[in-house]
């Protein structure tokens, strides 16, 4: 990754740590940070970060907050395709210890020990994996002493204290898109009254989803990654009972359960460094910002969903797509489709936003953007299918669905749309494979379902061919905007 | 006790040159690879290997990685 570091500090030291793996610029000469981000030279502009990292000292060093504020937004600007981060060094120093070594302050502007710079080093590596998508995106809640100090069930709703430093942080990493789900052992009847509560700060329509009843909380997490269509591996559970964390691990390796402090004056903290490990603020696109209403209105259709024969189902969903050529504002979401997507995702790649804007404006492949939605709510930018073309064949190279819209055979009419496209260009070939990683299993056999047909297989991998026209059309219920 | 030979390559490691290019007689600025920024990251990285804190005033003075050495075995 091509990583831009702008310090306060010296920070040669750590760049020397990091070019094993990463290809790192620095501003010449010291002190240059401010001025660099403001007025960025270009150098820095041919060298094109992906990454920029804002390392400000203040333990040692000094900045105002004004300037890093303005420095942050002038670079936002300058870089668009970039992501600028500003790690928390403090509370990464606090939780590290040990973290400076003033000989290296007096002899080099560098205040970091080796310890210090090992973990500046590992949270670099960290945010950079939640860069690409790797970040967690569900917080799993307990109730009970964990969202308000009593229990409900015996105290009833006047004997709690509902911990609002904590519940004000909870909302606001739910703001930037964090899914939040309620897990407690509770009689649903006991926790209604909290709703209307006005000392509680998250409120009912804040979750996602609930699961009061007495259940262990192991299954109603995997019940609750189901019913959300998300992998367990991005839950972080959140109890302040350690026999339930410990249950949680055992049963549930996947599931991030990290200690709960029981002082309520540490909570806050805690949750600050919750958000920092597993939840890291990157740049949001708005489909993150809207993404706890579409997973309410995922639970609303599977409601609907348990009444009728499938067939009538999707028909009375009334789906609807915009299927299209990739536009210009469409690039970052693509993007990070092909990062976070693993399940509907034949081939896997993982673009860069500039990677991605490469494809767009090369003449010899069909990029399609997929936007849809249905009678519960628009669902946004949900999957793009990417073919390069040579002559009469073309290559299906990506075919990426977000699992939100999953087992609703939206994908095969975003396939009629594909194949709409291929021979409107004049293609009458089209080939396509598929890859086998950790996740993508649901999509091993998406091309046969398609009426591909099989020509080559082996234990990881698939290829396929199509001649177009095809003889039977697809089967879908998706109404075409 | 370290032997000089664990020393070179942990030192090797550090630098990223091969074990056998340097020795205890590497001096300072001899290789490309040791500028000042990785004189202060060798007295880092080895003082947190070895358990060792070379005093901030003596930094400067080390000209050869035998000087490091020293205070391993000091």
């Amino acid at each position: 990754m091509r990583i831009a570091i702008l310090s306060n500090v010296t920070v040669e030291v750590l760049a020397g740590m990091l070019n094993k793996e990463h290809s790192i610029w620095l501003p010449p000469g010291f002190g240059a940070w401010i001025e660099t981000a403001l007025k960025p030279s270009q150098e820095m502009v041919a060298f094109d970060p992906e990454a920029i990292f804002l390392l400000l000292d203040s333990s040692h060093a000094t900045f105002d907050a004004d300037s890093a504020l303005r420095a942050k937004s002038s670079l936002e600007t300058a870089f668009p395709n970039a992501t600028i981060i500003v790690p928390e060094l403090e509370d990464l120093a606090d939780e590290v210890g040990a973290f400076f070594d003033e000989r290296m302050w007096k002899i080099g502007s560098m205040p970091w020990s080796m310890k210090g710079l090992r973990a500046i080093k590992d949270e670099i590596n960290r945010l950079i994996r939640a860069m690409k998508g790797e970040r967690k995106k569900v917080l799993a809640l307990d109730f009970d002493n964990t969202l308000w100090s009593g229990v409900i069930g015996e105290d009833g709703v006047n004997g709690i204290k509902p911990y609002t430093e904590f519940q004000r942080g909870i909302k606001a990493l739910k703001e930037r898109g964090v899914v939040l789900v309620g897990l407690t052992k509770n009689n649903l009847a006991d926790v209604e009254p909290v709703w209307t509560d006005e000392r509680m700060v998250l409120k009912l329509n804040d979750f996602a989803l609930l699961k009061i009843d007495w259940s262990d909380k192991a299954s109603n997490l995997a019940s609750a990654a189901k019913e959300l269509n998300l992998g367990i591996d991005s839950f972080v559970f959140v109890d302040d009972n350690p026999a339930e964390r410990e249950q949680m691990k055992a049963m549930l390796p996947e599931v991030v359960v990290p200690e709960v402090p029981q002082d309520e004056a540490m909570l806050t903290k805690f949750l600050r460094r919750i958000a920092r490990l597993y939840f890291p603020e990157l740049r949001l696109t708005d489909e993150d910002r809207r993404k706890t209403a579409q997973y309410i209105e995922e639970s609303a259709r599977r409601e609907f969903a348990a009444t009728l024969s499938v067939d009538d189902y999707l028909r009375g969903l009334k789906m609807w797509a915009d299927v299209h050529q990739i536009a210009d504002a469409e690039i970052p979401r693509v993007a990070q489709l092909s990062q976070k997507t693993n399940q509907f995702n034949v081939l896997t790649n993982r673009y860069t936003i500039d990677e991605v804007n490469g494809f767009a404006h090369d003449g010899g492949r069909v990029l399609l953007t997929v936007h849809s939605g249905d009678r519960f709510g628009d669902q946004g930018l949900v999957a793009f299918v990417q073919a390069v073309v040579a002559g009469d064949k073309a290559t299906i190279v990506d075919w990426v669905m977000s699992c939100r819209t999953m087992n609703r055979r939206l994908e095969f009419a975003v396939e009629e749309r594909l194949e709409l496209e291929l021979s409107r260009r004049g293609i009458s070939h089209v080939l396509a494979s598929w890859r086998r990683t950790l996740k993508n299993a649901p999509v091993e056999n998406l091309f046969d379902a398609f009426g591909f047909d099989l020509v080559e297989v082996s234990a990881d991998e698939r290829k396929y061919e199509l001649k177009l026209p095809r003889k039977e059309a697809l089967k879908h219920y998706v109404d075409f905007k | 006790m370290t032997t000089e030979k664990d020393f070179l390559v942990f030192v090797a490691g550090v630098l990223d040159v091969p074990a056998e290019s340097i020795s205890l007689g590497t001096a300072y600025e001899s290789i490309p690879e040791w500028d000042s920024v990785m004189q202060l990251r060798l007295t880092l990285e080895i003082g947190s290997e070895y358990d060792v804190e070379i005093p901030v005033d003596e930094i400067a003075d080390i000209k050869t990685l035998g000087g490091f050495y020293k205070y391993l075995t000091a």
